[in-house]
């Protein structure tokens, strides 16, 4: 899987006198999992609409798997969605509605059933494919909304707030089914749980007021490749003179009871890993943690001035 | 297309029949065409009763064969032809049924009511509740809109079909010398005009539900439309339309179902294809300028 996923070029949204996108630019890699990160209003919802072409934009390209604007025939079974704030017809059950998509995006009978079966499965739902949709819960509902974005064997799966209204358990579940898809497709994912995101993605992009602020993989956005956080028991300031004496060549950062350690351009992270570690410990610093990089959500937070 | 069209069809259908909405309609309208029918077959009763009494010949509580006598009459067949002045469709309507006739009646007036109330919210409700956005990325808008339009006009079809079943049920319980086939036959090949009747009623109806997401607003505008419909023709046919502009009101009065619902009588498919092509042409216009502004609208 190599080239570009989907691409946007000056999108433009208005709602009225709300600009919703603003001339939003940017692209996915092919088989990343990406996090579409922002604050509310900032345009992920109505990027989606676009991409997924229920919301017609003003001006502006989009280029989905390198053919254009999403094509439902074109596209048919390659690109599939989970909109945010939708809800499945009520009255059918769940193997029906999930029949019905399969069916929509080009599986045949037998093959629809038995995808339906399998994303069933999947979200741990198998038990539930007679039930009526109204009779679910709002969590199994967003279960078998996510479901329907697996039917088939897409190669483009947009997702948004996909562990909205899940119970923590289901939301490491959902999170390993997921990190399961690396490879295979390529996801982008919208929500406001950075961690969750964190947890998940390796390419990041920033949404703020319809406009892409940064972009970038994980790695790069938060430093991972070059900086270490440990945490300390105390104040890490009462560390820090002895850690940067052993290590010259390394930037030290103290906040609290946090330590930063930013290596030069030629060090690997495990190299400063050991190197930190060794020189807190003849230092005597009791160490309870030690993260590379900083959290997605300290880098969305920098950027912002907060 | 035609594949997704039938697709979402089949969906549509099923999810509409299993909404509690749709199907307290269509039991509503089964019950008023049983109830129409036997208060027809008591009103018919009454009549053959007061004949009966008044030539002094015994009385019946199954009503049907004096009806059926007087409408085989010649002397009834010469006064309708002077009162129509078209007597093949006198003689077509005189070999109808009465019952069955009836029903067409019926079937004609009530069916663009039922269509308001079952399927004016059939497309702005998904838009509403953003169900389409599932389906949107799946298939295009217009092969969806059209399946929409399909599964809502066999919902229409299965409306019909039950409102004829009950008023067979009541002629096959109630009137004596019941001809149970013919009638059968006849009930259904009415309920089929009415259907076509409905179909451009239909169109009109899904027209306006894709111009918004609100359901109230989509059921309130079809009703408006039905009664707008309803007085325009009334104007296009006043004497004074008629005196002063009669080829502009005339051309009007052909866009709207009314103009064709007469067609629908006629007793030989020849003179009734013009009609019934009619009003399919215009549910289909009527929907097709619904969906203009839907497909360049946000979903």
């Amino acid at each position: 899987m190599s080239g570009v996923a989907l691409r946007l070029r000056g999108v433009r949204k208005r709602y009225g006198r709300l600009t919703a996108l603003d001339g939003l630019e940017f692209e996915v890699p092919a088989g990343a999992i990406c996090g579409l990160v922002g604050p509310n209003g900032a345009g992920k919802t109505t990027a989606f609409g676009v991409v997924g072409g229920y919301v017609r934009p003003d001006e502006g390209q989009v280029d989905v798997l390198g053919e254009g604007p999403l094509d439902p025939h074109r596209h048919a079974g390659r690109v599939t969605l989970l909109p945010q704030d939708c809800a499945l017809n009520a009255h059918t059950t769940v193997g029906e509605t999930l029949r019905y998509y399969g069916r929509l995006q080009g599986l045949g009978r037998a093959e629809s059933r038995r995808e339906a079966d399998r994303v069933l499965d999947a979200v741990q739902l198998t038990d539930r494919a007679g039930s009526r949709v109204r009779q679910l819960s709002h969590g199994m509902r967003r279960r078998v909304q996510v479901a329907q974005a697996f039917l088939g064997a897409p190669e483009l799966v947009l997702l948004d707030e996909p562990m909205g209204g899940l119970d923590p358990h289901l939301v490491v579940a959902m999170r390993a089914f997921f990190l399961a898809q690396r490879g295979q497709r390529t996801l982008v994912i919208s929500s406001h749980v950075l961690h969750e995101l964190e947890a998940i993605c390796d390419h990041v992009i920033f949404l703020d007021k319809g406009r892409c602020v940064r972009e970038g993989s994980l790695a790069e956005l938060t430093g991972r490749g070059q900086l270490v956080r440990v945490v300390l028991e105390g104040d890490a300031a009462d560390f820090l003179a002895a850690v940067s004496a052993a290590l010259p060549a390394v930037d030290f950062v103290a906040e609290g009871p946090q330590l930063r350690a930013q290596a030069p351009a030629d060090w690997t992270i495990p190299r400063l890993n050991e190197a930190v570690l060794q020189a807190l410990i003849e230092a005597g610093a009791p160490i309870l943690e030690l993260r590379p990089g900083r959290g997605l959500e300290e880098t969305w937070m920098a950027d912002r001035g907060a | 297309m035609l594949r997704d069209s039938l697709v979402v069809a089949a969906f549509d259908l099923f999810e509409s029949l299993r909404s509690r909405k749709v199907i307290v309609l269509l039991t509503l309208y089964l019950a008023g065409a049983s109830a129409a029918a036997g208060l027809f077959v008591t009103l018919l009763r009454e009549l053959e009763n007061t004949v009966a009494r008044s030539l002094a010949v015994g009385t019946t509580d199954r009503p049907g064969v004096m009806t059926e006598e007087l409408m085989r009459s010649e002397q009834l067949r010469d006064v309708l032809h002077g009162l129509v002045g078209d007597a093949s469709l006198v003689d077509a309507l005189i070999s109808v049924p009465p019952l069955a006739l009836f029903y067409g009646w019926l079937a004609l007036t009530a069916v663009p009511i039922l269509v308001v109330l079952t399927s004016g919210d059939a497309i702005a409700g998904d838009l509403g509740s953003g169900a389409c956005r599932f389906a949107l990325f799946r298939t295009d808008r217009l092969s969806w809109a059209v399946g929409k339009l399909l599964g809502q006009a066999t919902l229409m079809g299965v409306g019909v079909l039950a409102g004829a079943f009950g008023v067979w049920v009541v002629g096959f319980g109630f009137m004596a010398r019941f001809e149970a086939l013919d009638t059968a036959w006849w009930l259904l090949r009415l309920g089929g005009r009415a259907w076509i009747h409905g179909f451009a009623w239909l169109g009109g109806v899904l027209a306006v539900s894709q111009l918004t997401r609100s359901t109230t607003r989509a059921t309130g505008g079809a009703l408006f439309l039905l009664i707008a419909v309803g007085t325009t023709g009334l104007v296009l046919q006043s004497p004074w339309a008629v005196e002063y502009a009669p080829v502009l009101s005339e051309t009007l009065f052909q866009l709207l179902p009314r103009a064709h619902r007469l067609d629908l009588w006629r007793p030989t498919l020849a003179e009734r294809l013009p009609g019934m092509v009619m009003l399919l042409a215009l549910g289909v216009s009527w929907f097709a300028l619904g969906h203009i502004r839907f497909a360049r609208r946000d979903a």
